[in-house]
Order: structure tokens, then sequence, then C-alpha cells
């Protein structure tokens, strides 16, 4: 890929990538600068404005605490894309692990770690995250370990096809007949040659993580108020639907935007790293 | 033919033992312990020890791990997957009672779904360009939004500004629009595209080339050879579908109150009704897991080109 254009230089001709692109980084602006960016405590309340709809002071109107709706979002957009960052990482490696094991050990191993898969696989995955969160119970690292419990799957199912196909290849055979140990062949063949479709994969997930994280929060298994994460502030404002519904409306649009900006960047790198790649709803389920 | 059927009748029952394993696993995630919480669900909070220790002895909790299994495992073989905690009527009875609410809206909503995008598909196929590009954006768009998000804007928009739908419930015929369209517009955004891939790849066969050869006219060759071939592709997303249905029921019933298996479901994490998690998990782990036998049996069984040796 060395002789390639780079990717921020070919990114800029496709408009709707671009898009992406940059509500990417504008949401990881707000997460990283979120205390620089706005004035307001998203913890501080006052009841005496609680509920108003957006205007100069609060763009985004305010809670029914009081607080500034839009520095809660801000705030928020730390959790968001922090939880999003740990279950992937710790999925995608775990997962990738063991498709390697799987896939180049083959045997026994690889049976019986392909039937747990199918196992897990066998259900739609939020509700295997939705069951695991409720019975540990809410909060910030339960949701991190239901989240990554239920992703790895994916990624050795992915990985282990991969490497089957990748270890019948003749450079392979050859690192094999000059009695290259097994380690570095996996380091240094398989790997390299998995990690486009694995990289490609790690954003769509990165994007249907984030789903799922506000789908728990939202359930009132996850984050809890008052932290700040989106799901948790939509849940704040279901019950205000009628009276303000600015709250569900800004917080959801939020989860949307950053969700399709995630999947759009990610479906432009499918094309280009990945052409032959999965269709887009194995993904997804 | 035979041997495919038997192989796969065979995986499925590791796969369904292997759904039971998971089941009991997670029900022993809870943090604290069991016997107190069944206790709690049972008499309230104030427990004395004594019928902490009778629930203990009661439910088999005083021995190992894989005895309750065991035992677990034999109550359940004989159709038996005990009572709720809360309501202490058999789960059976209670699953049973709300699995027709959740057929009902999955049913409604293929039906929707089947309703907007084959004919949209049909139209699209021969076009390319402009179409390929919305159908692309709207797929991205459709899965980026939160069933959660979407339904609540439904609600707004339908039943809190306009008025003309009811947004709770099951009352009346009305009431199953507002959740089954929440459940429909992802998976019409998605079929579309998948609709849309499949049939190109059709359209670039040889067959469709001979049937342009022999002057028939576009809309001929796309109702007469094309639409078939390209409905087979996308019965290996049925299961995938399901599998959508059954995830986005459990938040899209909650959010409207609808009375199904996915409410259920949630209702009973939330109280930590043990058995009913337990017996929620498995019927929807069997029912998804027997779809997608279905769906492989299917394509073999309409499709000579599958072959069996898997």
């Amino acid at each position: 890929m060395t002789c390639e254009e780079k990717w921020y230089l070919a990114i800029r001709r496709d408009p709707v990538a671009m898009f992406g692109m940059t509500v990417i980084t504008v949401v990881t602006i707000m997460a990283i600068f979120a205390p620089l960016l706005t004035s307001y405590d998203p913890l501080a309340t006052d009841l005496s404005i609680r509920l108003q709809g957006p205007s100069w002071e609060h763009p985004m109107g305010t809670d029914d605490l009081g607080r500034d709706l839009l520095s809660r979002i801000m705030y928020g957009a730390k959790y968001t894309l922090s939880i999003a960052a740990v279950v992937v990482m710790v999925s995608a490696i775990v997962g990738t692990a063991l498709g390697l094991l799987s896939g180049y050990i083959g045997g026994k191993v690889d049976l019986a770690l392909m039937r747990v898969v199918d196992v897990m696989l066998a259900f739609p995955s939020i509700i295997l995250a939705l069951v695991i969160s409720g019975l540990l119970g809410s909060g910030f690292v339960n949701l991190l370990i239901a989240l990554s419990l239920t992703q790895w799957p994916t990624y050795t199912r992915l990985v282990r096809g991969n490497t089957l196909s990748l270890k019948e290849r003749e450079y392979v055979e050859a690192a094999r007949a000059l009695r290259a140990p097994r380690r570095w062949i996996i380091r240094r063949h398989i790997l390299p040659n998995t990690l486009s479709p694995l990289l490609v994969v790690m954003t769509m997930d990165v994007a249907h993580t984030i789903i799922f994280a506000a789908a728990l929060s939202f359930l009132g298994l996850g984050v809890q108020s008052p932290t700040p994460e989106w799901g948790s502030i939509l849940r704040s404002g279901m019950p205000y639907l009628t009276t303000a519904p600015h709250i569900a409306l800004f917080a959801g649009l939020m989860i949307t935007l950053t969700v399709l900006g995630i999947n759009l960047v990610g479906s432009w790198a499918q094309r280009r790293y990945d052409p032959k790649g999965h269709e887009l709803a194995e993904v997804m389920a | 033919m035979w041997r495919y059927l038997v192989k796969r009748i065979l995986l499925l029952v590791v796969v369904v033992w292997g759904i039971t394993v998971l089941t009991f696993a997670m029900m022993n995630l809870a943090p604290g312990d069991p016997a107190m919480l069944i206790a709690e669900a049972r008499y309230g909070t104030d427990l004395t020890s004594e019928q902490i220790e009778m629930v203990r002895a009661e439910e088999g909790l005083d021995s190992g791990v894989i005895t309750q299994y065991g035992i677990w495992m034999g109550h359940l073989l004989q159709g038996d997957l005990g009572n709720s905690l809360v309501t202490g009527d058999p789960v059976w009875q209670e699953m049973g009672e709300r699995l027709p609410a959740t057929l009902l809206l999955a049913g409604f909503t293929m039906l929707i779904v089947l309703a907007v995008v084959v004919p949209l598909g049909l139209l699209g196929a021969t076009r390319s360009g402009r179409w390929d590009r919305l159908v692309d954006i709207l797929a991205m768009t459709g899965i980026s939004i939160p069933n959660f998000w979407l339904g609540l804007m439904f609600i707004l928009l339908f039943s809190v500004t306009l008025g003309i739908l009811p947004s709770f419930g099951m009352s009346g015929p009305l009431s199953i629009i507002l959740p089954a369209a929440t459940l429909a517009v992802p998976m019409i955004c998605m079929d579309l595209r998948l609709m849309r891939n499949s049939m190109r790849e059709v359209m670039g066969e040889e067959y469709i080339y001979t049937a342009r050869m022999k002057g028939l006219d576009n809309w001929t060759i796309v109702r007469r050879h094309a639409l078939k071939n390209s409905l087979l592709p996308l019965l290996t997303f049925a299961g995938l579908q399901v599998g959508f249905l059954l995830g986005g029921a459990v938040i899209v019933e909650t959010i409207f109150s609808w009375p199904g298996i996915g409410k259920l479901m949630v209702d009973s994490i939330m109280v930590k009704d043990f058995a009913l998690i337990a017996g929620c998990v498995l019927l929807v782990g069997v029912l998804y897991a027997l779809v997608n036998l279905a769906t492989d049996l299917l394509y073999a069984a309409i499709d000579p080109r599958v072959r069996y040796d898997m």
C-alpha cells in the first residue's frame, strides 16, 4: 500500500465520505475540548430555568433540572466515544486472536471455538448485550463488559475465514517449507493481509457500538443519569416529550449524526480497501 | 440432500444445547446471592435468613454449578421452564400470552417492508448512476438512525403534534402502525440496497443477455427473468431480517408498550426475574436458530446450483 495515495488525500474526492469525516472530527473535538468550548457546567442544576427551549444563552435549551443541554451533549461525546473505542478495541483484539488461532491451528480447537461462535451468533447481539448488562447491573464498566462480551464473535469469524484462505497461498506455503515458526508466519503474513477487512469492520462496529450503548442507557441499563451520556440524556427527555421535545430531539440527532458520519466513512473505506468484502447488513446484525 | 439435512439438524441440536449452556451461564452472572435475589422477588425486601435458606434448598442452589445446570436442564427437557419469580405463573404461559403480539408486529412489519421494497427494487433494476447513489445513502441513513429515537420522533410527530395515531399499547388496529413503521424504516433502507445488489448481479447473467438478444424489452426481462432469480440472494438475508426484527422488537415494544416478548424480556430484566429472562432468551435463541436452518434448507431446495457438501 506504500505507493498508493494517502487515505486523507483520497477521501477529499468523495464529498459524502468527507461529510462523514467532518462529523467525526467535530464530535472528537467536542469530546476532548468540551470544557473549553462551553462555560456551563453539565451537572449544574438551576430549577428556575428548567425545560426551556433553544435560546441564545442555551442554544439547545435546558433539561428538566435546568442544565444547559448543549454543554451536556458536548461532555457526553467523551463518554460515547470512549465506550465505543474501548469496546471495539477489546473485542477486535480478543476476536482476532481467537480467529487466528482457530483458522491457523484448525482441528479440535477450531471446531470447539466455532461452535461457541455459532451459539453467540445465534442471538441478535443487542439481546445478548441487553441481558448481560441487565444481569451485571447498570454502570459504565458493566456496560463495557456487556458490549465487549457480545461483539468479539464477529471478528473471530471474519479473521478465521481470512486465515483459512491465506494459509493456502504460495508465499505462506513457502515460508512453511523454509521452516518459519508458526508465530512468525501469523505475524508476518496472515495478520497484515487480514488488516484491511478488519479495519473496515471495526469502523462499522464503532457506529453500531454507539447505538447499542445508547440503547442500553436509554433503557436505563447502561450509564446512569446524571452522567451526560447521550442515551441517558435521551431517556431523561422522554417524560417531557410533549412539553419539552427539544431534549429528546437534540440528543437523538447527535447520536444519529455521529453514527451516520462513521458509517459513511466506513462504507467509503470498504469500497476502497475491501471491495469484495461483506455485505453491509452482515456487519450490522 | 438427505445427508445435508441430517448434518444441518445435528448442528442445530449442538447449537441449541449451546444456547442452553449460554443462557444458564448468563443467569449466573448476576452479582450477589441468587437465593437472596429470588427470595426478595418472592417475599419482598424484609427477609429472614430462614426464608433465604428455604429458597436456596427449594431451588437447588446449595449444590454445585454443574449439578444446578443438570437439574435445570432436566426440568427443561420435560418442558418445564419454571415459574415467574414475580407473578408465580408458569414461564411458558407468560411467554405464550405475549408471543402472538410479537408475531403480529413482525408479520405486519415484513408486509410493509415487502410492499415498499419489491416495487422500488423493480423500478430501480434498470437504472444506475443517481439511483445507485440514492440507494447507498438511504441504506446508510437507515442503519444509522437508532430505532429508539425514530420511535420517539414518530410519537412526537404523529401522536403529539398531529394527534392521528395512538402511541401506546395495543388498542385497535391503528396502534400497530407506529411500532411497525419504526421497525420497517431501517429495514426498507437496507433491503433496497440488498435488492439493488442482487438485481445488478442477475442483470449481468448470460440468460438476461440472451433475453435481450431475443428482443424483449427491459420490463419483460425484469419481470420474467430477473425478478425470481434476484429474490434468491435476498433469501440468504432472511435470517438476518428476523434477527433485526427480534432485536428491534425488544426496543420498539418497550417504547410503544406493545405487549410482546421483547417488552416482556426488558420488564423481566428490570425486576431480575431470572426464570422469565432465561425463558425469553431461550425462546429467542431457538427461534432464531430455527429460522436460519429453515432459510438454508429452503435455499438449497429452491436453487439447484447450491452444493450440499459443507
